[in-house]
C-alpha cells in the first residue's frame, strides 16, 4: 500500500479541502448581513408584511438583499434550484405562473403587456426582430384567456407601417367588451417617437383602429422626448397614463458617426404634462405649476389622482391632482426627521393610500410611512445593518423597492 | 476493480512529475504576485501621501483601498490558473497519444491486459478529474494564505479584508468555485462529459486515422447539438415555451444521454475498430 500514498494523499486533500469549503460556505452563507427595523414611532402593524429590496455594496461586490421584519435574505445565497424556479420572477408573474401555467408559456415578461380582471387574462406584445436584414415580419402577438370558459383566443396581426420603426414597446393593454386596446410606443428609424393605440376586435381577430396620440419631432439642434409614467411593478395599471413631453435645445450640434454630440449641455425649452385615458381614448393637457415640472422626485398615479412628490428641507411635499375634477388640491407636507440634505435620492412609493419612503440620514437609513389622506405619520423606523463580519466598515447600502 | 485502481495509479504516476512542477509554478508566481502588486500599491501610497502630501482620505477616495480583488485581477494570479487549465486541456489529448508515440507502442501492452479495454478509458478520465480537483484544492488552500500575507504587507487603514467566500465570488473565480455544491457538481460533471467526448473523438482518430479526424469532429458536433437541443428548440421553434426549471431537467437528462452515448461509442471503437 505504501506505493500508493501520493495518489491517496491527493484524493483526500481534494475531498477534504473542497468539502470543507462547501460546508463552510453553506454555513457562512446563512445570511450574515442582517437589516433590522428599529421602531422609532408608530405602529408595528404597518411593517408586518412589508418586503424591502436593496443592495449591499462593499467595494465593487454587490449583494442583493430581501428584507422583511423577521429576516434578511441574501439573494445570491439562494440555492441553485430556487434561483431557477419561479422565485426568480417578480411576484406579479409568480402568481400568474402558479394559477395559469399554460397561458404564461412563450410570454415576454413585461408587466405592461398583461391585463387581468375577474373574467379574463390578456396579453399583447410586439413580436419580431427589428434588426434583421432583410426585414422580418413584425406582428402583434395577442392571447386572451377566458377564466370562466377556460378558452384561449390567440391570434397574430401584422403591425401596420412596420418598416418605419426601429423598435416598439407595449406600454399598456386593456380589454373593454370585445375590444382589446394596446398602447404602443414606437421609435422610428429617423429618430422620431410616437405613442399609438391599436384597437383589435377579439371575436373577428382583426385590427380595427389605429390612432396616434402624441408624436415627437427632432430638429437641427432640438429634440423632444416623451416619457411615460407607468407602474412596472404590477400588471394592473390605472385607468390613466401620465405622459410628459419635453423639448430640448442645444447649441452647436456636431454629427459624429450618426450620433449627435453637443458642445454645451442641453436645455429644456418646454415641458408639458398630459393625461391619457386609454379606455375612452381621451388626451388632456394638464395645467401644472412650473416649479413642479422642474423639480419633482417621483410621480405616482392611482385610480383617481396623480401625486407628485418634491423634496424640501427636512420634508417631503406631496402635490395631488384630482383627475375627475381636473384640479390641484393643497399640497401636503410630511416632515422627514433627520433627512440628510444633498444625499442620494430617497426611495418613494405610494401604495394603498399610503406613502412609503426610505431615505438616508447622517446615521443610516430611515423607513417612514405616512397616510396620504390625513397627512399623519404612521410609522418611523431606523434600518440598522447588523453585520456579523467585523472587517466591513466600508459598506454602502441602497434600497430600491418596497412590496406589500 | 483492483486492476482498475492499478491502472489509475499507473496513469497518475506518469504525469505526477509535471503536475508537481505545475503546482510549484502556481505557488511561486502567485506569491511573487502578491508581494510585487502590493509593493506597487504601497509605492503609490508613498508617492502621494508622503511626497505630494495628499490627505489619506482623499487618497483612498481616489485610488480605493487594497484588497484581494486587485490580486485576483493581476497577471500573477490569473496567469498560473490559465496555464493550469491549458496544461490539463493539452493533457486530455496527450494522455492518449503518448501511448502510441515513442519506440514501443505502449498501447499494445495496455490493450493486452486481462481487463476490459474500457477500464483504460475510464482510468484516464478518472486521473484527469483527480488532477483537476487537486489543483482546485491547492488553489483553495493558497487563497487564505495569500490573503494573510497581503494583510501583513498592506497597512490596515488601506486594506479591506475579504472573506474566502467573497474572494471565490469574484467574477471568474465563481466559475472555478461555483457558489453552491450543486452547481459544483453540475459544472464539473458537464466538464467531465466534455472530457469523455474528447476521448471518444480521439479514439475515432486512432481507429480511422485521417478519416477519423472528420468522424471525431462530426461526433463532437453531434453530441453538442444533442446536448443543447432543448435550449435550441425552445428558443428557435417554441418561442420560450418552457420555464427555466423545466429546461434544466431536460438538460440533465440530455447530459446523461450524451454521456451514455459517448461511453457506448468508445466501447465499440475500443473493442472492434481501434488500431495499434
Amino acid at each position: 500500500m505504501k506505493r500508493y500514498w501520493k495518489i491517496t494523499f491527493l484524493c483526500f486533500l481534494s475531498i477534504i479541502v473542497i468539502g470543507t469549503f462547501y460546508i463552510q460556505s453553506s454555513l457562512a452563507g446563512q445570511n450574515h448581513i442582517r437589516v433590522e427595523l428599529e421602531k422609532v414611532k408608530g405602529s408595528e402593524k404597518e411593517v408586518k408584511d412589508l418586503i424591502l429590496y436593496g443592495d449591499y455594496v462593499v467595494g465593487n461586490l454587490y449583494q442583493g438583499l430581501q428584507i422583511t421584519n423577521e429576516e434578511t435574505i441574501q439573494l445570491n445565497h439562494q440555492s441553485f434550484l430556487q434561483r431557477l424556479s419561479t422565485d426568480r420572477f417578480a411576484p406579479m408573474f409568480r402568481e400568474l405562473m402558479k394559477n395559469h401555467k399554460g397561458f404564461m408559456r412563450s410570454k415576454e415578461l413585461n408587466s405592461s403587456s398583461f391585463y387581468e380582471d375577474e373574467n379574463l387574462l390578456a396579453y399583447a406584445n410586439v413580436k419580431g426582430d427589428f434588426n434583421r436584414y432583410p426585414a422580418s415580419e413584425i406582428t402583434f402577438d395577442i392571447d386572451v384567456f377566458n377564466k370562466k370558459s377556460k378558452e384561449t383566443n390567440s391570434f397574430e396581426v401584422n403591425v401596420p407601417e412596420q418598416e418605419k420603426y426601429g423598435w416598439m414597446h407595449v406600454e399598456d393593454v386593456l380589454v373593454a367588451k370585445d375590444a382589446l386596446k394596446v398602447m404602443v410606443r414606437g421609435f422610428e428609424k429617423n429618430g422620431r417617437e410616437e405613442l399609438r393605440v391599436y384597437t383589435f376586435h377579439l371575436n373577428e381577430k382583426k385590427l380595427t383602429g389605429d390612432d396616434t396620440i402624441l408624436s415627437s419631432q427632432t430638429g437641427e439642434n432640438s429634440w423632444t422626448e416623451i416619457s411615460l409614467n407607468g407602474n412596472h411593478h404590477s400588471i394592473q395599471s390605472p385607468n390613466h397614463h401620465l405622459i410628459i413631453k419635453r423639448a430640448y435645445e442645444a447649441q452647436e450640434g456636431q454629427e459624429n458617426r450618426e450620433m449627435m454630440s453637443y458642445a454645451d449641455e442641453s436645455k429644456i425649452v418646454s415641458s408639458e404634462m398630459y393625461l391619457y385615458d386609454l379606455e375612452k381614448g381621451q388626451l388632456k393637457k394638464m395645467i401644472v405649476p412650473e416649479e413642479l415640472l422642474q423639480s419633482y422626485e417621483t410621480i405616482s398615479i392611482s385610480q383617481s389622482s396623480i401625486f407628485i412628490q418634491t423634496l424640501a428641507e427636512n420634508s417631503l411635499e406631496v402635490h395631488s391632482y384630482d383627475i375627475e375634477k381636473e384640479a390641484w388640491s393643497d399640497k401636503r407636507t410630511f416632515a422627514l426627521p433627520l433627512l440628510k440634505a444633498g444625499s442620494d435620492h430617497p426611495f418613494i412609493k405610494l401604495m394603498n393610500g399610503k406613502i412609503y419612503t426610505i431615505y438616508s440620514t447622517d446615521n443610516g437609513h430611515t423607513l417612514w410611512i405616512g397616510d396620504l389622506q390625513t397627512g399623519e405619520s404612521l410609522y418611523e423606523g431606523k434600518l440598522n445593518v447588523v453585520n456579523q463580519e467585523k472587517n466591513h466598515e466600508e459598506y454602502r447600502i441602497y434600497f430600491n423597492e418596497i412590496e406589500l | 476493480m483492483n486492476r482498475f485502481l492499478k491502472l489509475v495509479h499507473f496513469e497518475f504516476q506518469r504525469f505526477l512529475k509535471l503536475y508537481l512542477v505545475l503546482m510549484g509554478v502556481i505557488i511561486l508566481l502567485q506569491f511573487v504576485g502578491v508581494i510585487l502588486e502590493s509593493q506597487n500599491y504601497l509605492s503609490r501610497v508613498n508617492e502621494h501621501i508622503y511626497k505630494d502630501l495628499m490627505p489619506k482620505e482623499q487618497f483612498i477616495e481616489q485610488f480605493g483601498t487594497y484588497s484581494f480583488l486587485q490580486i485576483a485581477h493581476s497577471f500573477w494570479f490569473m496567469g498560473p490558473i490559465v496555464l493550469s487549465i491549458a496544461a490539463l486541456m493539452i493533457y486530455v489529448f496527450f494522455i492518449w497519444y503518448r501511448d502510441w508515440l515513442g519506440k514501443n507502442t505502449f498501447i499494445y501492452r495496455l490493450f493486452m491486459l486481462p481487463t476490459s479495454r474500457l477500464n483504460v478509458y475510464f482510468a484516464k478520465a478518472v486521473v484527469i478529474l483527480l488532477f483537476i480537483f487537486g489543483l482546485l484544492a491547492v488553489q483553495l488552500l493558497l487563497i487564505p494564505i495569500e490573503n494573510r500575507v497581503l494583510q501583513w504587507m498592506v497597512p490596515n487603514e488601506y486594506f479591506n479584508m475579504l472573506s474566502i467566500n467573497e474572494i471565490t465570488n469574484i467574477d471568474y473565480l465563481s466559475i472555478l468555485y461555483p457558489p453552491t455544491f450543486m452547481e459544483f457538481i453540475l459544472y464539473y460533471g458537464g466538464g467531465m462529459i466534455a472530457v469523455f467526448i474528447a476521448f471518444t473523438a480521439i479514439l475515432f482518430e486512432r481507429s480511422f486515422r485521417l478519416k477519423g479526424i472528420i468522424y471525431g469532429i462530426l461526433y463532437t458536433g453531434l453530441s453538442s447539438v444533442i446536448f443543447i437541443a432543448p435550449i435550441l428548440i425552445n428558443q428557435l421553434l417554441l418561442e420560450d415555451y418552457f420555464f427555466p426549471l423545466e429546461i434544466f431537467f431536460m438538460e440533465v437528462v440530455m447530459g446523461l444521454i450524451v454521456l451514455a452515448g459517448t461511453i457506448w461509442t468508445a466501447h465499440y471503437l475500443l473493442k472492434n475498430k481501434i488500431r495499434v
